[in-house]
């Protein structure tokens, strides 16, 4: 969680956007006593890929209409809901200290997942509404991000 | 590692002990309460007695085959997902905690010790029964100077969540 | 009281008597209990309290009477209740709770503002948890919510009900700014912005946010927004080796060497430049290049264009290679032959290359 870029980013961030001024600038170090020109821009995040992983169906369906209903409010492009295949881990193991090797015992954690993919996010929204649902995960459920983020060409690459 | 505590109710007319305080799960293989298991219906299952003797809460009237279907899990964590982290450590600490909170409290449980993690923050809650009305204040002490020791050893947020009842034979579920 | 509670009050006490049915061994002997006195004066006093029994019918069957080890022994008819012998009456409770007093119009967010375990006594809604198999387990009811462990196991959604999310959605959309317009498709993110960086975060518990995964950077870019010549890209491409995916145009490059994320950002950026001012640069050895190592092939370097110039010459008589070149049907079979090389064999592909095979040869068909 990126908490602290995330605020600082918000706080200094132009509202308005035009292509023609956008520059490749990675968005690092933020100096408090810097001139009002060298402005952080927002990126621009063509995909944004939440998995969420858990042991229990229910609570993620229920975790799925939250974020569903915080992308609508927030305004966000929710493009697709997938729900993967879930993975169950198996253990057959000797239930016995010693000998009995034909009886065994099973042991088994399943996995359930739920994927969100949101479609064309500038930066301060990507993680205003990642804060937001990430600080919300209920417990005993995982989030793995997978932003994509796009950018111009370095400047030294002449076209 | 069996805990097994028998505790006598208040009531006086049970002859008998009337119930049982185990782990849910009571073998030595599977400490880790995030896992299903299937084939050993043995485990957690008391012997059952000709005159119904025995009373049995919901958590245990829900033999170990029904974890994951009619019983929930006890603690909450992501370390047994897939390409989860730090099980070993969760499932030690999750002992630890447990160990320690039986001691601290010890007589009051009325249920078994759920713990819930979120990030970086260890919610314990429990059902319990207090002596009397002067175990409070007790109370009150025991649950700042609990979650003040665990979140040192644990590195963690530690909150305990303590709720009451007024009377055992409340959580009887069944007899057996 | 609860219309809940009175409602299982009377549904436990129809219970009993229909257990009472359903457990007895023998129901002759019950029927003996309830009705033994039946004159009308005893009828309000209490039934007689229980004889022991040794016979189950008292007369004779077959000069002997059937004596009944365990007819004393059997299971008590009293109610579930009655036998865990509940002394504290349920009522009582339901008083002190504190949904008792909440008004039906409160503002639920303030009642329950963050994520906390369940509360029974600051949640107004009658909930029960619980799987019920038959009428020994709790009179056949789920369980109250009063003393339910299930309930508090369960992850709680009550703080992310739906007017708490309009209220905190309201506070923070102010943080959030709208995409540009001018990129509307996909195709207009490629030409203005070529370079894609994925770079992902993993969430897991513990007192530590780290995870190794999250320095891992993949770079993505279409060859085609590079603007390089021939010779450039296809230098480029040997050097990406298996990096470059041919059907949709993109380098990928995946970095993690690095321990933090902004390096392995750098280091892939490096590398493309790398790349890029590598296959710019051309070497002089480069001209030597054979047909086996060329990307694509290439009519104008190949042997197949010596072939069909001297077949040109026997057949056309024209020895300048210019005028030859440009003729009809060796444009024709230029084509062809590349086209057979370059995309693969397919059935008009090759019917292709034979009409212009044949028409070069001025063979005719019959």
């Amino acid at each position: 969680m990126n908490l602290y870029r995330g605020i600082t980013s918000k706080l200094l961030l132009k509202q308005s956007f035009s292509i023609n001024q956008a520059k490749f600038f990675s968005v690092s170090r933020i100096n408090f006593n810097s001139d009002l020109k060298e402005r952080d821009l927002d990126d621009l995040y063509k995909k944004v890929v939440v998995q969420v992983r858990g042991h229990d169906n229910a609570v993620l369906e229920s975790y799925k209409n939250f974020v569903q209903q915080t992308s609508k409010e927030l305004d966000v492009n929710l493009n697709e809901i997938r729900q993967p295949d879930r993975f169950i881990e198996r253990w057959t193991i000797l239930k016995s200290r010693f000998s009995n090797r034909k009886h065994m015992r099973q042991y088994e954690m399943r996995t359930h997942f739920r994927e969100f993919e949101f479609k064309h996010l500038t930066g301060s929204t990507c993680d205003t509404l990642l804060e937001y649902i990430q600080r919300n995960l209920p417990e005993g459920v995982a989030m793995h991000v997978h932003k994509t983020k796009i950018t111009q060409l370095p400047e030294h690459f002449n076209n | 590692m069996n805990t097994l505590l028998k505790v006598n109710t208040l009531c006086p007319n049970v002859l008998r002990p009337s119930i049982l305080f185990t782990n849910s799960i009571r073998t030595n293989y599977t400490f880790n309460l995030n896992t299903k298991l299937v084939k050993y219906r043995r485990a957690t299952r008391p012997k059952k007695t000709n005159d119904n003797s025995i009373s049995l809460n919901y958590e245990q009237s829900q033999f170990a085959e029904k974890i994951g279907v009619t019983k929930s899990w006890n603690s909450w964590n992501t370390s047994n997902l897939l390409e989860g982290k730090r099980q070993a450590e969760t499932s030690a600490d999750d002992l630890l905690i447990r160990k320690f909170i039986y001691g601290t409290f010890h007589g009051m449980f009325a249920s078994e010790i759920l713990i819930k993690r979120k990030f970086n923050t260890i919610n314990i809650s429990f059902l319990a029964k207090l002596p009397n009305y002067s175990y409070i204040h007790k109370t009150y002490f025991l649950v700042g100077y609990a979650e003040e020791l665990l979140s040192c050893l644990l590195k963690c947020v530690v909150k305990i969540n303590v709720q009451t009842i007024y009377h055992k034979n409340d959580l009887v579920f069944r007899t057996w | 009281m609860s219309l809940v509670s009175k409602f299982s009050r009377a549904q436990s006490s129809i219970f009993t008597i229909n257990t009472c049915v359903v457990n007895t061994f023998f129901s002759s002997h019950l029927n003996t209990k309830f009705y033994s006195t039946e004159s009308a004066e005893n009828a309000d006093e209490r039934p007689a309290k229980k004889e022991r029994v040794f016979f189950r019918e008292q007369d004779e069957v077959d000069g002997f009477k059937v004596f009944d080890v365990y007819m004393n022994k059997k299971k008590d008819e009293r109610s579930f209740d009655q036998r865990v012998k509940r002394t504290y009456p349920r009522v009582q409770r339901d008083r002190f709770a504190r949904y008792n007093r909440m008004p039906i119009d409160q503002d639920w967010t303030n009642v329950w503002p963050t994520a906390s375990p369940f509360k029974q006594t600051a949640v107004p809604l009658p909930v029960r948890q619980g799987f019920v198999k038959n009428m020994i387990e709790n009179d056949g009811l789920p369980p109250e919510k009063y003393a339910n462990v299930e309930l508090i196991k369960i992850p709680n959604f009550l703080h992310l009900t739906p007017p708490h999310i309009k209220k905190q959605c309201g506070a923070i959309k102010k943080f959030c700014t709208p995409w540009p317009k001018e990129l509307k498709t996909d195709e207009d993110c490629e030409k203005n912005f070529p370079i894609e960086i994925t770079t992902s975060t993993y969430i897991y518990d513990g007192p530590s946010v780290r995870d190794d995964r999250a320095r891992v950077v993949k770079l993505q870019i279409k060859l085609s927004s590079l603007n390089l010549d021939k010779r450039s890209n296809d230098k480029l491409i040997k050097l990406a080796e298996d990096r470059y995916d041919p059907a949709t145009d993109t380098l990928t490059l995946i970095t993690d060497r690095c321990p933090y994320r902004r390096q392995n950002e750098d280091y892939a950026n490096y590398l493309l430049t790398t790349l890029y001012y590598e296959s710019k640069q051309c070497e002089d050895w480069e001209s030597e290049i054979t047909e086996d190592d060329m990307r694509t092939f290439e009519w104008e370097k190949s042997k197949s264009k010596e072939n069909i110039l001297n077949t040109i010459r026997n057949i056309e008589k024209i020895e300048d290679e210019t005028q030859a070149v440009n003729l009809k049907q060796v444009k024709t079979y230029q084509n062809n032959l590349s086209k057979i090389f370059n995309e693969g064999e397919t059935d008009t592909n090759i019917l292709q290359y034979k009409q212009s095979v044949l028409n070069l040869l001025k063979i005719k068909t019959a």
